[in-house]
């Protein structure tokens, strides 16, 4: 076929030209250390690639989540050993009163004690969060839960609610417990109902009036078990969340490597191939010198 | 004698002639568009003697130009389609560069929106958290306004391409009817020797034309070319060109058409005939990529900003108010494109139906009819189009004129301005709506083991939350009779409860839906109730008051990342934006591979063409030695008849 003298000439300048911008973008993924320049590079592996990146995103949202659940679980659980331990104390305590050989003086003396620790324990129930929430109130963590008349009438005016946070896709755990349920509900030995402050404000208002009853110490006992039901939940939660934590860094991981498989460089075939595309480079260039210095006319 | 000079002057002269055209060939080896061209020679006419014919040397009979009309129409035709493909693909490239800055992109602040809704569902009362989601929320509607005018700015790179564009293709049609005029005069001037340099002009001006748009070409007998666009739309025809107009459609100034002026400046639009080129490939990627990658856009800013607000409307915030709209949603654009402006209105029915298509609503034989702009395919609709029964088709409500004449034709746009208009409009962190306005409540004087969770809204314009503002009108008591039957009273005032449904039955084993009852109350939210309740144990339900540690209405406006609320239930909101990212990606990779490909056809074309019309100087120093030597005999031959006459003399001198 004939072959024009301009056509050699554009020839070895398009093939240069092409070379070039071939180098170019390997120089620019060796420099990034990315494979997918932009998402027309790979289209399939760059829409992977946001998927990855946003279920990354959302997993460590999730640890975060999780944190903050185990944080809030554990505080009500510091909560409500002090609970535990106030109870235990009053339960000393009446074992003590209801022996016989105590006068009216040491049973109003543990009167005041019992009244102190009631004091404490209400406070302890109308425990804060690093939020200023009110722990046991359930959904309306901005009202003081637990009230008192200072006639031994003690009510709460929270709510039933029990807030859950997302710890992972599909999973949720609640982070707390209204007090109803822990401090309100505790079996009254005769069939009903009865406070953990109602049973200590009685408890106290006997020992004032020198007349001690058996049933504080049931009542004492179902408050104790009800703070243990309780402090096991937690511990059951707690337990779930530090699963989930596990299972979320696995699949943090496992997303991770996929991502970068899917994006990141193989720096060693891309230093090949650059070595290759130089090489190429080069070929062009010099056979464009040597063909453009050919002409016949350097004879004539 | 005298006839020897007379054939050795024809020689110098026709040698000299074809060394002036080699030298042509060489002065134009680098023009674009130059055919190499050849004297072609014959032997002058001969002498009749009685002994025979004697020749009377040389004489040029024309100068052709090397040239194949087939390779040349082969050449046009992939030019328009490596244009189109290159133009395409270089616009197609700026939105993909556009959606692969993760900076730029809208992943990364969907994402971080998202988990700041996580934040609040943590800590529904912490204002820190509260205002870092209202940041979040106008950051991400920030985020949507500069995506859509950075992907706007590729529409304005659009409109100046098509307006150069048209005044390119009016530039070359002017001069190739010019040409045609000079041609026609050249060739009858000459008695048909054919003009070769103003025909390679033409040939030049052709080539860079198709490589504006596609053309037809038509030659005419006295040597003209009339050039043809689309179905038959004459450009030039002999002397004489049509010139073409950009112009803007139907009342949106961002939107160019292209129209061929006719006789008495009377408009016809083409902008469907210019296929090819540089202007298919730029009207291309404005139909097939730009309108559909703006459109999924607003698609996912309309459908995240309503369908949060729906949300955002079950809710309840921290003052105790239920909650109002968080987003602005940009609303359908309706143009007149043969009609009254402002007798059709569209608005949306159902976002989770919404497509990224633009519609044509055409009034035709008394009856509208609705189809999809790009395909034309047609779509059903419900509905009489009044105000009281609108058109409802694939998520949209459509308000017609009550009064039209045949032919009345609107262009629907549902989500072309969602990504332009969407807005954060919440005022205050406080507004947010993390809580659910129901709560419910279980007597502490219950004995059995029954349990009631806290609710769900089902409908929040149900008079329950709509009649008081802050309180369930009215809060219910639901009283068991027997493990397997309750009542249910309206609970306004506690100390006397009203009947409103009784002998409701229940399966301890089962469980139960509160509401509706079977009776057909319904207060627009759901509660479930499990366990084994006995008789005279009681649940209430009230009104939220005080919840601001509640975060059931943040949870689930945290699922809207994952939820399939878009596209029918096919594709969450993230996954929408990340199909536009994929459908840019794809359509880039194949306009690169296309274009790659016809300019692999067109070097070849142009190596097939440029083996015939190319110049190659080797040749030409070879042919130059060539004629040289003949002109040097040539010149031998004057001089022998110089010396022969010379002999003659001196032979008569004595």
């Amino acid at each position: 076929m004939r072959i024009s003298t301009s056509q050699i000439y554009s020839q070895g300048v398009t093939s240069m030209l092409n070379k070039q911008a071939e180098l170019a973008k390997t120089q620019l993924q060796l420099a990034t250390g990315e494979r997918i320049l932009a998402p027309s590079d790979d289209p399939s592996a760059a829409t992977r690639v946001m998927q990855l990146e946003q279920a990354v995103k959302s997993t460590e949202q999730y640890q975060r989540n999780a944190d903050f659940a185990d944080g809030r679980l554990g505080l009500e659980e510091t909560v409500l050993v002090d609970v535990g331990n106030i109870l235990q104390r009053v339960r000393e305590l009446a074992v003590r009163a209801n022996n016989d050989t105590l006068n009216a003086g040491d049973r109003s003396a543990i009167a005041v004690e019992v009244r102190g620790v009631l004091e404490d324990l209400m406070q302890l129930a109308n425990t804060q969060d690093s939020n200023s929430e009110y722990m046991f109130a359930g959904f309306s963590t901005g009202t003081e839960p637990f009230t008192d008349d200072g006639a031994g009438n003690f009510s709460y005016v929270g709510d039933q609610g029990q807030r859950t946070v997302q710890i992972g896709v599909n999973r949720q755990v609640a982070i707390g417990d209204s007090g109803d349920d822990v401090f309100m509900n505790v079996d009254d030995g005769a069939g009903g109902k009865i406070s953990m402050f109602a049973t200590l404000y009685e408890f106290a208002s006997d020992l004032e009036a020198n007349a001690p009853t058996g049933v504080v110490l049931t009542r004492l006992d179902s408050a104790i078990d009800e703070v243990l039901t309780a402090r096991s939940a937690i511990g059951a939660r707690q337990n779930s969340i530090e699963n989930q934590r596990g299972a979320n860094d696995s699949f943090s991981l496992l997303l991770q490597e996929n991502k970068s498989q899917l994006e990141d460089l193989d720096y060693a075939e891309a230093v090949s191939r650059f070595e290759q595309q130089m090489l190429a480079l080069q070929a062009s260039q010099q056979t464009f010198i040597k063909i453009e210095g050919l002409s016949l006319f350097n004879y004539l | 004698m005298a006839e020897l000079l007379n054939i050795g002057i024809s020689g110098l002269l026709a040698y000299q002639r074809t060394m002036d055209t080699i030298s042509q060939n060489i002065a134009n080896v680098n023009t674009e568009g130059y055919s190499r061209q050849t004297v072609e020679l014959k032997a002058s006419q001969p002498q009749a003697f009685g002994f025979g014919f004697l020749g009377s040397g040389v004489e040029i009979s024309t100068i052709t130009r090397s040239y194949d009309s087939f390779l040349e129409g082969n050449l046009r035709a992939t030019t328009s389609s490596q244009t189109e493909f290159s133009s395409f693909q270089s616009l197609a490239a700026q939105l993909d560069n556009v959606l692969a800055d993760s900076e730029a992109g809208l992943s990364n602040t969907l994402q971080r929106f998202f988990n700041s809704i996580q934040d609040v569902a943590d800590s529904p009362a912490d204002p820190a958290a509260r205002q870092v989601l209202l940041n979040e929320g106008q950051q991400l509607s920030n985020q949507f306004n500069q995506l859509n005018s950075w992907l706007n700015n590729t529409r304005v790179n659009v409109n100046s391409q098509i307006s150069t564009g048209v005044a390119e293709i009016n530039r070359i049609t002017q001069s190739i009817a010019s040409l045609n005029e000079r041609i026609v005069l050249e060739t009858g001037s000459s008695g048909g020797q054919p003009p070769n340099d103003l025909l390679d002009q033409r040939d030049a001006f052709i080539l860079d034309l198709s490589g504006y748009v596609s053309v037809t070409t038509l030659n005419q007998d006295d040597g003209a070319v009339n050039i043809l666009v689309g179905k038959g739309q004459a450009l030039v025809v002999g002397n004489s060109a049509s010139e073409i107009q950009a112009y803007t459609v139907a009342g949106d100034p961002e939107q160019l058409g292209i129209a061929l002026i006719g006789g008495g400046g009377v408009q016809t639009p083409i902008t469907d005939q210019m296929t090819g080129g540089i202007m298919g490939g730029i009207l291309g990627f404005r139909d097939r990529l730009l309108d559909p990658a703006v459109n999924t856009l607003g698609q996912t800013a309309v459908g995240i900003a309503d369908f949060f607000n729906q949300q955002q409307r079950q809710g309840m915030d921290l003052d105790g108010a239920l909650g109002v709209d968080f987003f602005k949603v940009g609303q359908p654009q309706v143009l007149s494109i043969n009609g009254v402006p402002g007798s059709v209105t569209a608005s949306f029915d159902d976002v989770g139906q919404i497509t990224n298509n633009d519609y044509v609503i055409q009034y035709d034989a008394g009856v509208w009819n609705l189809s999809r702009k790009l395909d034309g395919q047609s779509v059903a609709m419900t509905g009489s189009g009044t105000a009281a029964d609108p058109f409802i088709a694939d998520g949209l409500s459509i308000e017609v004129n009550p009064a039209p004449v045949n032919g009345e034709t609107y262009e629907i746009r549902p989500t072309r301005f969602g990504a332009r208009d969407i807005d954060m409009v919440l005022g205050s962190s406080r507004q947010i709506a993390a809580a659910a306005p129901v709560r419910s409540n279980a007597a502490n004087t219950n004995t059995g083991s029954g349990s009631i969770t806290a609710g769900t809204v089902t409908d929040i314009n149900n008079a329950s939350f709509q009649t008081t503002p802050g309180q369930l009108s009215p809060p219910v008591l639901i009283s068991f009779t027997a493990g397997n039957s309750y009542d249910l009273y309206d609970n306004t005032n506690p100390a006397a409860p009203v009947l409103l449904e009784a002998g409701i039955a229940y399966d301890a084993a089962t469980g139960g839906v509160l509401f509706p009852t079977p009776g057909g109350y319904d207060p627009g939210y759901q509660m479930n109730i499990s366990g084994a309740p006995v008789a005279g144990d009681e649940f209430t339900t009230a009104y939220n008051t005080g919840g601001i540690g509640d975060n059931r209405n943040a949870l689930d406006l945290a699922a809207l990342a994952i939820d399939r609320v878009l596209n029918g239930g096919s594709a969450s909101i993230t996954d929408t934006y990340r199909n536009l990212v994929v459908d840019v990606g794809i359509s880039t990779r194949q306009a690169e591979q296309n274009s790659l490909a016809q300019q692999r056809v067109l070097d070849q074309v142009q190596a097939r063409n440029d083996a015939i019309s190319g110049v190659n100087l080797d040749e030409e120093a070879a042919n130059l030695v060539r004629f040289q030597q003949a002109y040097q005999a040539a010149a031998q031959v004057i001089s022998t008849a110089n010396s022969l006459f010379e002999t003659l003399l001196s032979a008569t001198r004595r």
